[in-house]
């Protein structure tokens, strides 16, 4: 992931994390990526996610929120999450 | 019922249960099973609402001794026999030496539209295992009236006999010694050597030709032999200090003129001499003959998913090598696993190939091949056959084959997982539903359902994506 001022990229959309909830993509485009950590456990040190919630979502601002998700699912870790997610929003993007 | 009549009557019926579970014929192993989960329960039937007759730890090895329907082997594990779920077990078929017994058997079909396969010869005998109608058999068994004992990939056991139709008994079950002129005659075994590799990840070298013989050493994938004889199928091999018997299924034979004994190999005139490639038969049953044509005689008979070297071809006939078999067989029921199937030869691009030709196959919860499948069984089987070995059941082969790439990464041939909700019977410990596997341009293969069988499918923007957990990459 590249740093620049201002926050997280990857992929060439920005990344935004408060608390447990992560925006993938900018409010800017049609869609956007939210990534909610459901759960975590312990490994050694560290408290890593271990249930993600990954939902597709349109910035249309005058859509209610629940009509804002296009497709969502759960997966076991933030990787899977990120990684399923960047290719969502790719292909919303790009109109498939 | 007082305290100590209580006790007595759970002893007697444990006791029944052990009489139950061990009488009838014994199933001869099928292989290995190797517990994945911290306490694995072995209960008297396949299903969690029977009663459990131990726990087997993590890392507790249990001998398979069938497939059972559902996701469930029957195995035996500290003197009991019962069925664990297949969830929980890494399990290493030896189908290398089940496939081995069935050539040179009688061949059968089957002709009812779901033939129950059963632990003994007759109706009172627990099920193992189901076939489809059409299904080949091999005949391993035929002194119980009414039933034949039978193999048929893995599965091992008792049909009606009314449900097979039987092929009439082949000419001679052994190649004919002048269709291979270069083969060692049987009666010379000690003066002809030829060399060979070993294709098997881990190849069991044992004192006789046979699996009865006790082990006597292992040799690595890519090992070299040398053959000093064959005997039905099984080499008489030296490799460094190792002296011993292996499984011809799975010796690659090096061509003739490497060896100084041995005459140039130029099997008939006019062939022509291509790069060796591999295929697969893509139908259920495939004639080898003793030449490039339907008028010379067969020699041998392969299997659907039956993988061949090919060393040449001549009029739509492909010279082909299988284990110890020689021959021809028309190159149109071959489908070539290197080659114009698969943009770069690689492992992954011949499982992609091979799961294509697969494509409608019926599905069947339980199958590994070579027939049917359920979705984890299509992987195992498709890897097998090339000779990657990986775990049977989907959260075993996420969890513990291969390893992960990014879904922008992804190359025909990586395991795609799913875990759905809806189909989650694991409360959510496991982390997968299904499974298929990418064969590029947004397709994947799966074993879908009894209704949609091996099919097709779309991997993004369509019904799956949503339910998309990972991918693996096996080599």
């Amino acid at each position: 992931m590249a740093e620049q001022k201002g926050g997280l990229m990857y992929k060439g959309h920005p990344l935004r994390r408060k608390g447990n909830l992560i925006y993938y993509g900018s409010m800017a485009d049609k869609y956007i990526i939210m990534i909610q950590v459901m759960g975590t456990q312990q490994d050694g040190d560290l408290e890593i996610a271990s249930k993600v919630h990954l939902q597709l979502q349109l910035t249309d601002p005058d859509l209610k929120s629940r009509d804002r998700v296009v497709k969502k699912s759960d997966l076991p870790d933030l990787f899977s999450a990120i990684d399923m997610g960047s290719i969502w929003l790719m292909r919303a993007l790009s109109g498939k | 019922m007082n305290l100590k009549r209580s006790r007595v009557v759970k002893g007697i019926v444990a006791a029944g249960l052990t009489v139950a579970l061990t009488s009838g014929i014994a199933l001869a192993s099928i292989g290995t099973g190797t517990v994945t989960a911290s306490s694995l329960r072995l209960r008297s039937e396949a299903t969690v609402q029977s009663a459990t007759l131990a726990y087997a730890p993590y890392s507790s090895q249990v001998s398979i001794l069938a497939e059972a329907a559902d996701g469930w082997y029957k195995v035996s594990y500290d003197g009991l026999e019962g069925y664990m779920s297949a969830d929980w077990l890494d399990v290493e078929l030896t189908g290398a030496e089940a496939d081995q017994e069935a050539a040179g058997l009688r061949q059968g079909t089957v002709t009812a539209d779901v033939l129950n396969v059963r632990s003994g010869p007759g109706t009172g005998y627990s099920k193992v295992g189901s076939l489809q109608k059409g299904a080949t058999v091999s005949i391993t068994d035929e002194s119980h009236a009414g039933w034949y004992g039978i193999l048929s990939g893995s599965v091992k056991g008792y049909v009606s006999a009314e449900y097979i139709d039987l092929a009439p008994a082949p000419e001679t079950e052994d190649p004919q010694p002048d269709a291979s002129p270069e083969e060692p005659p049987e009666t010379e075994p000690e003066t002809e050597t030829r060399q060979g590799t070993v294709t098997a990840d881990v190849l069991n070298v044992r004192s006789g030709a046979g699996t009865g013989y006790s082990k006597v050493g292992s040799l690595q994938k890519g090992a070299t032999v040398t053959i000093t004889g064959e005997t039905n199928g099984w080499y008489a091999i030296t490799s460094g200090s190792i002296e011993g018997y292996v499984s011809a299924e799975y010796i690659d034979l090096a061509p003739l003129g490497g060896s100084s004994n041995a005459p140039a190999a130029d099997e008939t005139p006019g062939s022509d001499e291509t790069e060796p490639q591999r295929g697969m038969v893509n139908t259920s049953a495939l004639n080898v003959r003793s030449g490039p044509g339907t008028g010379y005689s067969k020699v041998a008979l392969l299997s659907r998913g039956t993988s061949v070297t090919i060393t040449g071809e001549t009029d739509g006939w492909y010279a082909i090598t299988a284990g110890s078999i020689e021959g021809y067989v028309s190159a149109e029921y071959i489908t070539i696993l290197d080659g114009s199937n698969a943009s770069d030869g690689s492992v992954g691009a011949a499982a992609a190939a091979m799961a294509k030709s697969l494509v409608g196959s019926p599905y069947v919860y339980g199958a590994s091949g070579p027939y049917s499948f359920d979705c984890s069984g299509l992987l195992y089987y498709i890897y097998k056959q090339l000779g990657y070995p990986i775990a049977r059941g989907s959260s075993s082969q996420y969890n513990q084959s291969g390893y992960f790439v990014s879904a922008d990464e992804i190359q025909p041939g990586d395991l795609v997982f799913f875990f759905d909700p809806r189909y989650d019977s694991s409360g959510g410990t496991l982390p997968t539903t299904h499974a298929g596997i990418y064969v590029g341009n947004n397709q994947f293969v799966h074993a879908s359902s009894s209704i949609y069988g091996v099919r097709y499918d779309s991997l993004f923007g369509g019904y799956w994506d949503s339910y998309i957990v990972g991918f693996k990459r096996i080599a």
